[in-house]
């Protein structure tokens, strides 16, 4: 049994591409390969013409590939805006020696908490900017994941891991729409993994589905929901 | 106990407030503390300051404080020595052939290079040589500012090489292997390595150091008014010094975004991988400069304790495990709490220590023990057990230590407000 067998998929630039398929198809195994969790035993992943199949998850992230987890994976003991801010790469005062020069990092820090608080409004979380994740609801943790996921300075590839899961119907579609909104205004890449497919088909613009750690159907969204091979899936058959 | 806090929240406070009186009672006889206590307070509080910038900030757990501690020390002991004689020789040809002649049958078939090894290596010849070598080298100022120089910058450079040797093969690794490997790569150079060859450092026996502290301008200026400098009062003071500076250090870097980065790093490695953060350099960054402060605290603490013997003086309890219970009781990742852990569990040490005699005339009859035996067992064993009890109460009972981890104030209020 592979938990990914011989999956070849390709992921448009500029494009809200989604991944289905029932529980243990392989969706989260392939998320883990594209970021670099994991490492594949064989095949090769290319981005933007590179191959990048042995770089580590840090040299990708710096590519401009960045992904959240399906369950939300917090700072426990950083604020809720920490978590978010610290999504931000780049920071010059990062370093251990210009760390200590507070003038070598404030502009950036200003921008990036500016940021920061932006994204947590959009999402609801700016009153609860001072507390601990813990203190939050599942549904905040998950659309505290998804604001972080968008504070890379140049991201190219989003992955995200099920956005929406256990996210109230309205906000639901306002973060699709965002996220959608996004790809089409930055021609940032989104592939989505996702179970919520009445909310999320409305965004897609393409859609893969897998089954047991292989692609079973691609194309139009709508038409990928329909297709036989995907619902008998779904069905266990 | 936990349950009960969980019901009654106010108990919490009440038990920090009885610990804060009793310690405070406890260590009232103390109040005549010595200047080589306080010396020792600032030592320790600097080896505390780099384990909370290592366990506290960063996540490395580093069970191996005590070999980078004795880095500093061996920088005196092993290093500092032979420099001195090297230095004196260079200076004064023929200081050697000197010694030679004078010690005819310790040193009279000894090379000029088995005088270099036997010099820090040879219980005997290091007892005989390191005073003579000491009072050419402070007769000089050029020669002890460049012993000072040398001393120092081999604790340094040598104590972050041994931080990144010491953790560069488990640095990929999960937190709870590193912490195995940090521990056992100690052990292994104290106990075996340092301490059972006599070439390095004198092995079981130790070595005395040639105390480097020059005696320059202001400094001969001020001996001229006061008579004398005891070399406890300029260890002292560099202590401080280097105390304060370390503090200023860590502080700065605990209130910027280098800081909040380590945290989440400690939280969560995988997470702020993904987020573009090389793990394995930053971690191998924060073991250079942690070791390299606790190896500068060894150094210092070499220069008054001038008699160095490596699992005897840097034994894992003394420097490891009290540190460890110093930050846990102050709270993880809050230097002004590794501050006031580390005073508070000194003071409490030294109040036991002072208190033995009265216990031990207490409990000997019930255990039926003389009071004097009861009184040495006590001192020598009641510190540690102490210390083991007062990590399990605290872990179990206030995780957080007595002054909570905050989050990093990259930011002023003042600076928030204005942008926002």
């Amino acid at each position: 049994m592979k938990a990914l067998d011989e999956v070849s998929l390709e992921v448009p630039r500029g494009r809200v591409t989604l991944l289905i398929g029932p529980n243990g198809s392989g969706k989260t195994t392939l998320i883990n390969v594209i970021s670099g969790v994991l490492r594949p035993d064989g095949g090769t992943i290319i981005f933007e013409g590179l191959d990048i199949t042995r770089l580590s998850s840090h040299e990708r992230s710096k590519l401009g590939i960045v992904r959240s987890f399906q369950i939300p994976r917090l700072f426990q003991n950083l604020s809720v805006m920490e978590n978010a801010i610290v999504g931000r790469d780049g920071n010059p005062g990062e370093s251990v020696a210009r760390s200590l020069f507070k003038r070598l990092w404030v502009e950036f820090e200003k921008k990036a908490f500016l940021d920061a608080l932006g994204k947590l409004e959009f999402v609801g979380l700016k009153g609860l900017s001072e507390r601990r994740p813990g203190e939050l609801s599942g549904g905040q943790m998950k659309l505290l994941e998804i604001s972080r996921t968008l504070m890379p300075m140049n991201p190219k590839l989003v992955l995200t891991d099920e956005p929406v899961a256990g996210v109230n119907p309205v906000l639901a579609h306002e973060i699709l729409a965002f996220i959608k909104n996004v790809a089409v205004e930055f021609g940032v890449t989104f592939l989505i993994v996702e179970h919520r497919l009445d909310v999320a088909v409305e965004y897609a613009d393409y859609a893969y589905a897998m089954h047991l750690g292989k692609v079973i159907a691609e194309g139009e969204p709508r038409k990928v929901l329909e297709d036989p091979k995907v619902i008998e899936s779904y069905l266990g058959m | 106990m936990a349950s009960l806090i969980a019901r009654y929240p106010r108990l919490q406070s009440l038990l920090i407030v009885v610990i804060a009186a009793a310690t405070i009672i406890l260590a009232l006889p103390l109040l005549g503390l010595t200047i080589t206590d306080v010396f020792s307070i600032a030592i320790i509080l600097i080896v505390v300051l780099a384990l909370n910038f290592m366990a506290g900030y960063a996540g490395i757990p580093n069970f191996g404080m005590a070999l980078f501690v004795y880095i500093g020390a061996f920088a005196l002991a092993g290093v500092g020595t032979r420099v001195a004689l090297a230095l004196v020789e260079l200076t004064s040809p023929g200081f050697i052939e000197l010694l030679r002649s004078s010690y005819p049958l310790i040193l009279g078939d000894s090379s000029s290079f088995e005088v270099f090894v036997r010099v820090a290596g040879d219980p005997m010849v290091n007892r005989i040589v390191t005073r003579k070598v000491e009072s050419v080298i402070e007769a000089s100022s050029i020669l002890s500012l460049t012993l000072t120089l040398a001393v120092f910058g081999f604790a340094i450079i040598a104590g972050a090489l041994t931080g990144v040797l010491a953790s560069l093969a488990a640095v990929r690794l999960r937190e709870d292997y590193l912490a195995i490997v940090l521990l056992a790569f100690s052990e292994l150079m104290v106990s075996v390595v340092f301490d059972q060859t006599d070439a390095l450092a004198g092995g079981p026996n130790g070595a005395w150091v040639v105390r480097p502290w020059p005696r320059v301008g202001a400094l001969e200026g001020l001996a001229g008014l006061l008579g004398t400098i005891p070399d406890v009062l300029i260890s002292l003071a560099v202590g401080l010094a280097v105390l304060a500076a370390c503090f200023i250090y860590v502080e700065r870097m605990a209130n910027s975004p280098m800081g909040r980065m380590l945290r989440a790093m400690r939280d969560d490695d995988l997470t702020i991988r993904v987020y573009g953060r090389d793990v394995a350099v930053t971690r191998l960054k924060v073991m250079a400069i942690g070791a390299a402060m606790a190896s500068i605290a060894g150094a210092i603490y070499a220069t008054v304790y001038i008699q160095v013997k490596a699992a005897d003086t840097y034994d894992r309890v003394t420097w490891t495990f009290v540190p460890w219970a110093m930050m846990i009781l102050g709270g993880m990742a809050n230097n002004w709490g590794a501050v006031l852990g580390g005073i508070i569990v000194y003071l409490g040490r030294k109040a036991i220590y002072y208190y033995a005699p009265a216990i031990a005339s207490v409990i000997s009859p019930i255990l039926g023990v003389e009071a004097s035996i009861a009184g040495d067992i006590l001192r020598a064993q009641l510190p540690n057990i102490l210390v083991g009890v007062l990590i399990i109460l605290v872990l179990y009972l206030r995780p957080q230590g007595i002054i909570p981890e905050k989050p990093s104030k990259t930011l002023s209020r003042r600076e928030i407000e204005a942008i926002t």
